[in-house]
């Protein structure tokens, strides 16, 4: 989000605006107002708001599925409407948009067709991506009869099929249970430290904070605030210090001395892990005393040519 | 390429593995296995794979054009609506590849059924022919005259005109023109007038026909002069005379008697040497004087034409296979325009508008007929509306657009015997799968190019 040379620059967005017009073309409504970002290669920039507030429109516009009202918009150097750029990009949308009749494996295949992989490169990707999103199992269903959480996993792996450089990330958590999410927030930070620029957009505040370097809040189609997330959630005015568990002699002896330094009173707490991370301590020990593989996995690993950037 | 292979095995799948394929499927059995049980014709072996040539394959082609346009009209249209497209178009792929590869993928369907179909009435016809309880003879002509291809040649066209100019000044001398009768439906009437009596041999009487021949029968080839007259209209009587094929100079190097016929369609096997290329042949009929025989009238438009056997069945049927394949390669080209266009029932009800419109405009054209030069006569002005003017240019226009699509359907040549020839399938072939769908192709990219694809519904 700083300012930087235009080589290290992955998304560039200056004055994006975005007005739906009716069917006389009368402007119906605004959905983005003016937008300016930088998105750096290597970053993972979060895109927050509420419902209707401009990040799917802002995303469908970098991929040149909607056209700007006005302003202009570089994707990886190129217009949004360069096919060819297209080649870097993996895109899940909202919704996974999958051909229902088709498998998970055909899906992939065909998705891989359209990158003009060759069939063994296809093949072995998708194995690599089926047993990466848990799905190997289920290769050969129909995509019509998953879960949304499985077709979520599907619409992932489409995503990456081509070891994308810019990978655009449209609330990929949702419909995945905790262990899925988890393991999507772990895929995408695997994939930053790969060097891949990763847009995420979510109104799941949690999601956002645990990956992204860099966040827009966007409300009503305007930017409401931007910056690197360290920044803008650090409390400036207060400081946490972390021990051990002490005796209680021990405990009033340390806050006496800090009382004598701060001249206030601390406060005391214990640190409690978050639900998310209960869960799935709970859910590893059920699954590795019961052997089981099913339900409540996700991704589990992150596919090999994935790694070899 | 790989990539419109792609999406056109895409959309084969997505046809394949829909509920209409297997309906349609059914209704192709159907109409193949069915119709033929339901249908005799006229009781007749011929009758019979008359039937199931002309009306079967041409039920299933119905079916299947109608099975086409309504999948093109959702190939795209679908894909907007469901949002596959957005994954589709998120990837390296151009707008006209997804066209392309949705065309590519609704004639492979075609292709699969067209064959199945044409496999199934090929072996029905064979098993009919073979199992049927009809005598030799009937069966011999089933195979000289249907299961056959046979080039047709027709004689030069009469010069009229002269005629038709004199009688047309006649007439207006004479002050017997119908006052507000347009000049050229006074030109149509006395044409088909001349036309009536030139055809009409009565006792005695003779009547030729010139054939100019492009190419010489092998020798072998089967040669059929094929005729066809309505004796006197009250009752029917027979007609007796000579046939005679020859030169202008040498018109009788060749003769036949014909004794006793009644009206109807009749043929004449003549030796292959007398249609050489060169001079042109004359074929004469000569009426028997009165008393033996009666007035002959000749059919105005196939009241006589030479056929000369070429080809055989197999090769005949899939030339015309190959031209209802056309047909379906322009219907799928415009029901994906359509629906790179507009939502899936607007698509097709687009598509279905155009082909409406177009068959009525080229029904409306030909019923008016073209106006020919005025012969000299002032008639006066017709009282014309503005409005009927510009409908009247509008289904001119539209016609000009249609017209060349029209006039393709192989079905009562095959049924026929005659040949569905290369060259009327390269014609159908460079008009209906090329040159149409080419610029109904350019219209639908550069509207899917122009649309945006994730718009909020």
């Amino acid at each position: 989000m700083n300012n930087n040379t235009d080589n290290n620059i992955a998304v560039k967005v200056e004055g994006l605006t975005k007005t739906f017009r009716d069917f006389w073309r009368r402007p119906r409504v605004r959905a983005v107002d003016g937008v300016d970002m930088q998105i750096r290669r290597g970053e993972i920039f979060g895109l927050l708001g509420p419902n209707g507030s401009g990040k799917s429109t802002t995303i469908k516009i970098l991929l040149g599925l909607l056209h700007p009202t006005s302003g202009s918009v570089t994707v990886l150097g190129a217009p949004p409407s360069a096919v060819n750029t297209k080649s870097n990009i993996g895109y899940l949308p909202e919704e996974s948009y999958l051909y229902p009749y088709l498998t998970p494996r055909e899906t992939l295949d065909f998705f891989g067709r359209l990158f003009d992989m060759k069939g063994d490169v296809r093949k072995e990707r998708t194995r690599q991506l089926l047993d990466m999103v848990d799905l190997a199992h289920e290769a050969d269903r129909s995509v019509g009869e998953f879960s949304k959480g499985m077709a979520r996993r599907v619409g992932l792996a489409q995503a990456l099929i081509n070891n994308p450089r810019l990978v655009i990330l449209d609330e990929p958590t949702s419909g995945l249970d905790p262990i899925g999410c988890r393991q999507v927030k772990d895929l995408i930070l695997a994939l930053a430290k790969q060097g891949k620029t990763v847009i995420l957009s979510s109104h799941l505040l949690a999601d956002v904070e645990d990956v992204c370097d860099y966040i827009a809040i966007l409300y009503k189609g305007k930017i409401r605030a931007c910056g690197k997330v360290s920044g803008l959630l650090e409390e400036r005015d207060a400081m946490r210090l972390t021990l051990p568990v002490l005796e209680p002699a021990k405990t009033r002896q340390v806050l006496a001395a800090v009382r004598e330094i701060i001249n206030a009173e601390p406060s005391i707490d214990r640190p409690s892990k978050n639900l998310e991370q209960f869960f799935i301590e709970v859910v590893q020990q059920a699954h590795r005393e019961t052997e089981r593989t099913g339900d409540v996995s996700g991704t589990r690993m992150v596919a090999e040519y994935l790694k070899n950037e | 390429m790989n990539k419109i292979i792609a999406i056109a095995v895409l959309a084969l799948r997505t046809m394949t593995r829909s509920r209409l394929f297997v309906s349609l499927m059914a209704v192709l059995a159907a109409a193949v296995v069915l119709l033929p049980l339901t249908v005799k014709g006229d009781g007749t072996l011929a009758g019979e794979v008359t039937v199931l040539l002309h009306y079967t394959l041409g039920l299933a082609a119905i079916i299947l054009g109608a099975a086409t346009l309504w999948s093109a009209c959702g190939l795209i249209a679908y894909d907007i609506r469901d949002k596959q497209i957005q994954l589709v178009v998120a990837k390296p792929v151009h707008r006209y590849q997804i066209w392309l590869g949705k065309w590519l993928g609704l004639l492979l369907m075609n292709a699969i059924l067209l064959s199945a179909t044409g496999l199934a009435v090929y072996l029905s016809v064979r098993r009919g022919v073979e199992k049927s309880n009809c005598s030799p003879e009937e069966r011999a002509a089933v195979y000289d005259d249907i299961l056959t291809g046979r080039r047709r040649i027709v004689p030069l066209p009469e010069s009229v005109d002269e005629e038709i100019h004199r009688r047309i000044n006649q007439m207006a001398d004479e002050g017997k023109m119908i006052p507000d009768m347009p000049h050229y439906q006074v030109y149509a009437e006395v044409k088909k007038r001349v036309l009536a009596e030139r055809s009409t041999v009565a006792p005695g009487q003779s009547k030729k026909w010139t054939f100019a021949i492009m190419s010489a029968p092998r020798s072998g080839q089967r040669v059929t002069l094929r005729f066809s007259f309505a004796s006197t209209f009250k009752e029917r009587k027979t007609v007796s005379g000579t046939w005679f094929v020859g030169t202008e100079k040498q018109p009788g190097l060749f003769s036949a008697p014909m004794t006793g016929c009644l009206d109807g369609i009749h043929k004449l096997v003549v030796p292959a040497e007398f249609f050489s290329p060169g001079a042109p042949v004359v074929v004469t009929f000569q009426n028997a004087p009165r008393g033996q025989s009666n007035t002959a009238i000749f059919d105005i438009n196939r009241g006589m034409e030479v056929l000369v056997h070429e080809a055989g069945f197999k090769s005949n049927l899939v030339r015309s296979l190959v031209m209802i394949f056309c047909h379906m390669m322009l219907l799928s080209a415009l029901g994906l325009t359509a629906g790179a266009l507009f939502s899936f029932p607007v698509a097709v009800f687009v598509s279905c508008s155009i082909l409406i419109m177009s068959l009525v405009g080229h029904y409306f054209t030909l019923a008016a007929g073209e106006p020919p030069h005025r012969c000299g006569i002032n008639h006066g002005e017709q009282e014309v509306s503005a409005l009927q003017e510009a409908s009247g240019r509008m289904v001119k226009y539209i016609d000009l657009i249609i017209a060349p699509t029209m006039g393709r359907n192989p079905l009562p040549l095959l049924a026929d015997g005659i040949l569905v020839s290369y060259g009327f399938m390269g014609r159908a072939f460079l008009l209906l799968a090329v040159i149409y769908p080419g610029v109904m192709g350019i219209i639908g990219v550069y509207f899917l190019n122009k649309r945006e694809l994730a718009m909020p519904m």
